[in-house]
Parts: C-alpha cells; sequence; structure tokens
C-alpha cells in the first residue's frame, strides 16, 4: 500500500503477495484435499459367548435382504412375524412401527442371499438406521 | 499515451506478477490481476470449505468404489482390510489375489473362513499383543494389559460390487481372530 506524498490519499493495493500466497496455497490444498468424505458404518458382530444377555430383548428380528432385491422381516419372541417388502423403505417403515411397539428392541441382524452386493447390504443398513436400531451381520 | 500515465495503469492493475511489454515504443500493457485475485479468492474459499482434515487415514485404492449412504459416524483407527475384485489387502499388505470376487476353491475351508487371510490376520493381532505388552505400566500384568489394549475393531473397506458371500468370507475369518467389532467404510453421500 503506498500513500502519495503530495496531498490527495491514492492508495494502491499491491496484490502480488496476496497472489503469491493465494497461489501457493491453492496448490497445497489442491494437492491434499480429499473431495470424498468419508464415514463409518457399525456392524458389530456378537460373538455366541457373549450372548448371555440378562435381558433379552422382547423380540428378534432379522433383516433377509434377497437376491431379487426384496427383503423380508423375520420377528421372533412375543411377536412372530414373517413379511416381505419390496423396497428399503418398505421394510425401515416396517421396523419403525416395530420400535414403537416394542421399545426394548434395538437391534437387527441382518443377512443376505450369497449374490446379494455389498452395496445393498449398506442401503439397507442406512434406512434401518433411521430407526435408532443398531445393526448387526449375521448369516456366518 | 503518457509515460505517466502508462505507469499508473501498470501500478494499478498489479505488482510483481505484470508483465509489461512495449510495443510500437512507449506504449505498455499490464495484466489485469484484481480479476484473477478474485477467482483464486473464491477458489480459496471452496476448497478450504471441502477441505476436511481427519486424524484418521484411510487410503481407498483406485480399484475399489466404496459405497454411498449417509448417517455413517466419523472414522476410527483400526486394522483395515480391504476387498476388491481382484483381492484381500490387510494393512495394505496383499493376501490373497482372485478374479471377479471369486476366490479359488482351495481358499476356503470348510467352516467359511480363508487360512490365508485368518494367517495374516494372526500375525498382525500378534504384533498388537507385542505392541500392547511392551506398554505395561506399572503395576499392570502384562496378561491384563493385553486384554484392556486388546482392539476387536476392524475396518473393512470393500468395494460395492462385493457379493455378500465374499464380505462373510472376509467377515468369518475376522471372527475367528477375535474381532467383533466391524466397521463398514462408506462415502457419506451428496443428498
Amino acid at each position: 500500500m503506498s500513500r502519495s506524498r503530495g496531498g490527495s490519499l491514492d492508495f494502491e493495493l499491491n496484490l502480488a503477495p496476496i497472489i503469491d500466497c493465494f497461489t501457493v496455497l491453492i496448490t497445497f490444498m489442491l494437492a491434499s484435499a480429499s473431495f470424498l468424505s468419508i464415514s463409518i458404518f457399525d456392524a458389530g458382530f456378537t460373538p455366541a459367548e457373549a450372548q448371555g444377555d440378562p435381558t433379552p430383548p422382547p423380540i428378534t428380528v432379522t433383516l433377509d435382504l434377497k437376491k431379487n432385491g426384496s427383503l423380508q422381516i423375520v420377528t421372533h419372541g412375543k411377536y412372530e412375524s414373517k413379511n416381505t417388502f419390496q423396497n428399503a423403505d418398505e421394510a425401515a417403515e416396517a421396523l419403525r412401527q416395530l420400535k414403537e411397539k416394542y421399545p426394548g428392541f434395538e437391534s437387527v441382524t441382518i443377512t443376505a442371499d450369497q449374490e446379494v452386493e455389498y452395496e445393498s447390504i449398506v442401503k439397507a443398513m442406512e434406512k434401518a438406521r433411521k430407526n435408532n436400531l443398531s445393526m448387526v451381520l449375521g448369516g456366518f | 499515451m503518457h509515460m505517466g500515465e502508462c505507469g499508473n495503469m501498470a501500478r494499478r492493475g498489479g505488482g510483481s506478477m505484470r508483465r509489461s511489454r512495449r510495443r510500437q515504443g512507449n506504449e505498455e500493457i499490464a495484466l489485469q490481476i484484481t480479476s484473477m485475485a478474485d477467482i483464486f479468492t473464491i477458489l480459496l474459499v471452496f476448497l478450504l470449505k471441502s477441505y476436511s482434515v481427519s486424524a484418521i487415514d484411510i487410503d481407498v485404492g483406485k480399484d475399489i468404489k466404496l459405497p454411498a449412504a449417509n448417517g455413517g459416524t466419523e472414522s476410527v483407527e483400526a486394522m483395515k482390510v480391504q476387498v476388491t475384485e481382484t483381492g484381500i489387502t490387510l494393512e495394505g499388505a496383499p493376501v490373497m489375489t482372485f478374479e471377479k470376487f471369486e476366490p479359488r476353491k482351495g481358499e476356503i475351508s470348510g467352516d467359511g473362513t480363508m487360512p490365508e487371510l485368518v494367517k495374516a490376520l494372526k500375525k498382525e493381532r500378534e504384533k498388537q499383543r507385542q505392541i500392547a505388552a511392551a506398554s505395561v505400566k506399572t503395576g499392570v500384568s502384562p496378561k491384563d494389559a493385553v486384554r484392556n489394549n486388546f482392539d476387536a475393531k476392524l475396518l473393512v473397506i470393500a468395494d460395492k460390487k462385493v457379493p455378500y458371500k465374499l464380505l462373510k468370507h472376509v467377515l468369518s475369518s475376522a471372527s475367528e481372530m477375535d474381532f467383533t467389532d466391524f466397521k463398514l467404510v462408506v462415502v457419506t453421500a451428496d443428498n
């Protein structure tokens, strides 16, 4: 920034050092930035010896993903049922209703056909998680 | 054009990046860097906004396409197993290779585990135990220290096309080595 000596004020912002800083900063950030935001889905697996829960849940729920894209919810315990849904949204709604009816129900075991892709499992987990249910991968 | 006017124009245009060239004797052309500064500012703001700082380093390979999902939690530090179309790696070291998500027959045992992966996990687990045992605090027995530092977490970085069959083999092998807390790595969806 400079000031003219003869009376009138004539400001001139020297942009060169700012541009220099920006160039270095942008180059560094472009090189180091990761544009993918990575997050984690918990899918705890409960070993057989750790299953001695003193207060068992009122119902146990299994969400089974089928090869044809449908989802089956099987419940045991106080409420026995087996319902098939055509998409994850319908299944999530059914889980929400179960959660409302049985507040003690907190986790869903997810199983799938051999050919079901990992992406479909994650999608199903994503929908189920919206009901504050924890996920447990099963079938092995 | 008067020399003084030319000088003023050049000064308004910028400083050291200005490139002036004399044309036909006295004429000077100055590079307008004000607009460049504007672009840089916008670019910098965008980069700062999208810049994510994480203490956890998850190196996702080029040949892996993670599934996209919302609602995940922040990543944690744990042992990493990667499952791709062509093989499995543990902590970056290749363990098994196969084609189109299909391990060879001999690579899967009767109980659904993968002996090669179990062996690699055992080796890594042993390293973990040794590190834990080495950091024994005063008054704590090595056995307790190992138990306290035992990490059952496993980060599963799998391609979105991985069939559940293969994933089950990987998870069975991991549970064989007492890994029970599986963390599935996903890309946060934009919507």
